[in-house]
């Protein structure tokens, strides 16, 4: 985290442009910002349930770039992201709480398995598309869901199944060094989404989604892209879902449900497909405005579920409004800037 | 013999009941993504919204049972009315996959109406016809439920009739089949997308009202009949009207008989699986067709 | 069917199982049929190494179809596609699609298939992506091999682009870009493969006048720039008489004539089947 930027060694003003070019500078400097948040909680200048909001939502923020992973990128839909997060927390839960082995292994087993299954969708996803496969993996999440409920042994059923804050390093974590470790990972996942996308892989997958017939030509194996895509999006829902039973200490079954899913694709559209930083926009409209920002306001804040119909709206609006999502808006940001300037040369005949 | 006659029997009528829910829920699903191409995600909550109106009319103003349901129909013709006119014909542009969104928005806005205007605690609805069973060997099944299959096959009766042999449903079909070249040959699209999210309201309502009784009146009372209602969708495929029907009735009958001889604990989740491998042998549900894609 | 007219050394030869030194790509006794209809038929052709061979024909032809079976989009029904690869001759019938760029034969669409969303030089780079030999971890992480693989590409890629007279567009998205420049991008996508053969369908489709009469340049250019063989279908009949060696003309998925472009011109069963069109 404390590394500076690789061209620091020149010094002065390049450091600073190093900082607002590069992109990986710029992450880290986003991840130092948001975790300086718990020190205005401990100050008093911001309310200590904030913290739990603004958790949720780098929470929610891996999967929800898992999800734009698959549908910005590789344009594969998938409704199963609430499934695959229940199971990443329920394996972190029996792993660390039952079995009692370390927080790794805990980690590895509750990436891996359910890896393994997107895997299996993936191989799905040759036969079956669009809405029906939407659907299938719904299916998938329905089906893990039912089991949530149902094995009652491994996940305490309805009950639902606890376990304490990570231990890590040899130190057992509170609530703000696991919201600390919550930043680091998601910052390490933004970046290496970024490093992932802009290389040749991720220009495989943007090939397929654009064009199936030229990737093949190029000689993209769409069975293996579509591996890696289901594959990459579920073990970020996974990992989602470990950092939430780590950092609110529960797994419940109807936490993950079919709105779940559809609260995360509503994360990356409203922030904008195949954008990293609006991704995490768009999981903050999402969950952490309601009641952050609309639950402050006076009379909406105070009438019940006014906050969520207002959300329904934003959401609704800024799809009306602005298709390609909060992202395409910023982006739009310099060209009106543009539009309003005289025209530069006498070029015009 | 008889017996085990009877519990098959009792068995199918009350998966006929629960599939009649799901149903009139997945014909309203269907009637919207063939006429506004949007995957209705908010039918349930839609559903649970009127099913709240139809409650609140009868615990706070005591109206007759009939009455309220009307008050519900009404209010789902209404919000439906609402939702087309203010929102979905103004996001004719926006691609298919941020329409989802809205309705994913819609979600939101009722999961908030519904406890502002009704308040958080759970209401309850009694049935239709409270007592009374017809006895089938040892087994028996309620008037009620009687009552709530019937219904569903006869609105679901007429529904087909009206869209196969009226010039309402001709238009309907037309604009399921080509809205812009059903808009130039003068079909009035904009009629049909509004009735359709009227009707698509009032099938909601009505399943809410059926599966009430059942458990109690919250926000969440609509969502398995939603998940399942699009399970019906894709199994009897998105192609047709009659498809996600046929695919809601086979759910609910293949539901209560793995719950009930196979595992009460594993059973719907090997009806989801049986969905799962249906579809990979079948990708585009039972009645579909594979389009054919050209280089 | 026997013709008198066609010259015998011109008729469709023999199976011979190997490609004859100096060919680059032989189609043998190739068939397909969509419902009945053949859309192709029995069709034998050879085109030699460093040669520019059209394939022309009356629309619906089969041409596009032909070009579908070579690159393996379609299998066909019958036949065989011998190729004279970088490992040695093979037969392309039953390989996976995308094995085919790997062997060295790359080709263009019809329709430009660019990628709307990326830049210029990202579309091209997606052209060297069966070079990259980095994993998924080490381009995640940005590991040393990762990192110089992609400085390497990204040189070749404006190169290529500077060789077809667009670097200065390079980092503008493909979306929005004029049809002439997204077909451009789709030829600079085929030379970042170091391909043997390229197969260009309607490479002038679309393209205005000037541009049609550059692409003589640029299609001669990249055959010796590059050393390949290329292979196009062009209803532009002015490019295609300019620009190849020799043409295979094709009616009704069937073979007509195959010889050097004043021949062809010449040849009754060409002139007959495009006359037949224009009567149509």
């Amino acid at each position: 985290m404390n590394d500076s930027s690789p061209s620091s060694s020149n010094g002065g003003p390049n450091l600073a442009a190093a900082l607002f070019h590069s992109a990986y500078p710029r992450f880290i400097l986003f991840g130092l910002l948001i975790a300086t948040l718990p020190l205005f909680s401990g100050l008093g200048l911001m309310k200590s349930s904030t913290l739990n909001y603004i958790g949720n939502v780098l929470v929610y923020a891996v999967a929800a770039l898992g999800l734009n992973l698959l549908l910005g990128y590789s344009g594969l839909i998938s409704l199963g992201t609430a499934g695959f997060m229940g199971l990443g927390s329920y394996i972190a839960a029996y792993v660390s709480k039952d079995m009692g082995m370390s927080f790794w292994a805990a980690l590895a087993t509750a990436v891996l398995i359910p890896t393994l299954i997107g895997l299996l969708i993936g191989l799905i996803s040759l036969r079956i598309e669009g809405i029906y496969l939407a659907i299938a993996t719904l299916c998938v999440s329905e089906i893990l869901l039912k089991s949530f409920e149902q094995a009652d042994s491994i996940t305490g059923g309805m009950q639902g199944k606890s376990v304490s804050y990570p231990v890590l390093f040899g130190h057992a974590f509170n609530r703000s060094s696991t919201y600390l470790m919550l930043v680091v990972v998601l910052t390490l996942v933004m970046m290496l989404t970024h490093s992932f996308v802009n290389g040749q892989k991720g220009r495989a997958l943007h090939a397929m989604r654009g064009s199936e017939v030229a990737a093949q030509a190029m000689g993209v194996n769409l069975l293996q892209y579509r591996l890696i895509a289901f594959s990459l999006a579920t073990a970020y829902s996974a990992l989602s879902g470990v950092l939430y039973v780590y950092f609110v200490k529960f797994s419940y079954p109807s936490v993950w449900n079919l709105n779940l899913s559809l609260y995360v694709l509503a994360a990356v559209v409203i922030g904008g497909l195949r954008s990293i930083y609006g991704t995490v926009v768009g999981t903050f409209v999402v969950w952490a405005v309601p009641d952050l920002i609309l639950k402050k306001l006076p009379v909406v804040g105070a009438i019940n579920g006014l906050p969520y119909i207002f959300n329904g709206l934003l959401i609704i609006v800024v799809i009306m409004f602005a298709p390609q999502g909060i992202s395409g808006l910023w982006l739009s940001i310099p060209a009106m800037k543009k539009k309003k300037l005289p025209p530069a040369g006498k070029e015009a005949v | 013999m008889s017996n085990e006659l009877g519990t098959v029997l009792q068995l199918f009528m009350r998966s006929l009941e629960t599939g009649s829910v799901y149903a009139l829920a997945a014909l309203g699903i269907i009637i919207i993504y063939r006429t506004s191409n949007i995957v209705h995600f908010a039918q349930g909550s839609l559903g649970m919204f009127n099913t709240f109106v139809v409650t609140y009319m009868f615990t706070s103003f005591r109206l007759p049972l009939w009455a309220s349901v009307l008050c519900g129909v009404a209010a789902a013709v209404g919000i439906g009315f609402l939702v087309d006119f203010l929102i979905i014909r103004r996001a004719k542009r926006v691609s298919s996959l941020a329409k989802q969104i809205i309705t994913l928005g819609l979600i939101m806005v009722f999961l908030g109406l519904a406890p502002m205007l009704f308040g958080v605690d759970p209401l309850s609805l009694p049935r239709f016809i409270q007592s009374g069973d017809i006895g089938l060997g040892r087994a028996s099944i309620s008037y009620n439920a009687i009552l709530n299959i019937s219904l569903g096959l006869v609105l679901m009766g007429i529904l087909f009739y009206v869209l196969q042999k009226t010039k309402m449903g001709l238009a309907v079909r037309t604009t399921a089949s080509n809205e812009s070249t059903a808009r130039l040959m003068g079909v009035p699209t904009g009629l049909v997308t509004l009735a359709a999210w009227a009707l698509a309201g009032v099938l909601g309502c009505l399943s809410g009202v059926m599966i009430a009784p059942t458990t109690t009146v919250t926000t969440s009372l609509m969502d398995a009949v939603q998940v399942n209602a699009l399970f019906g969708c894709v199994l009897g495929g998105f192609q047709t009207f009659y498809g996600p029907v046929l695919g809601a009735y086979i759910i609910g009958v293949g539901r209560n008989f793995l719950v009930y001889y196979v595992s009460s604990i594993w059973g719907e989740q090997i009806m989801y699986l049986f969905i799962l491998i249906f579809l990979i042998f079948r990708p585009n549900g039972l009645i579909g067709r594979k389009f054919v894609k050209k280089v | 069917m026997v013709d008198p007219l066609m010259d015998l050394s011109l008729a469709p030869e023999t199976s011979t199982r190997t490609l004859p030194d100096g060919d680059a790509l032989r189609v043998e006794r190739l068939s397909i049929s969509f419902g009945g209809l053949r859309a192709v038929d029995d069709l034998t052709f050879a085109v030699r190494e460093k040669e520019i061979f059209g394939l022309i024909g009356p629309n619906g032809a089969g041409k596009t179809t032909v070009f579908n079976c070579i690159t393996q989009f379609y299998r066909p029904d019958e036949g065989n596609v011998f190729f004279r690869s970088r490992d040695g001759v093979v037969n392309l019938v039953g390989r996976p699609v995308h094995s085919v760029i790997g062997l060295g034969l790359v080709r263009t669409f019809q329709n430009v298939e660019v990628i709307q969303e990326l830049s210029l030089l990202e579309n091209v780079l997606i052209g060297a992506h069966i070079d990259f030999r980095a994993t998924i971890f080490e381009q995640a992480f940005k590991l040393p091999r990762a990192r110089r693989e992609e400085r390497f590409f990204r040189k070749k890629a404006e190169d290529v682009l500077d060789f077809l007279g667009i670097s200065n567009r390079r980092d503008l998205l493909a979306g929005g870009q004029p049809y002439g420049v997204l077909k451009k991008v789709e030829l600079a996508r085929t030379l970042m493969a170091n391909p043997r053969l390229i197969i260009l369908d309607e490479p002038a489709a679309g393209l205005n006048d000037t541009e049609t009469q550059n692409l003589t340049g640029t299609i001669r250019q990249i055959r010796n720039e590059y050393d390949c063989t290329i292979l196009l279908v062009e209803h532009d009949m002015r490019l295609v008489m300019g620009v190849c060696d020799r043409i295979c003309a094709i009616s009704f998925g069937k073979f007509l004539a195959c010889d050097v472009p004043g021949e062809i011109r010449r040849n009754r069963l060409v002139q007959e089947a495009y006359l037949g069109e224009e009567e149509a």
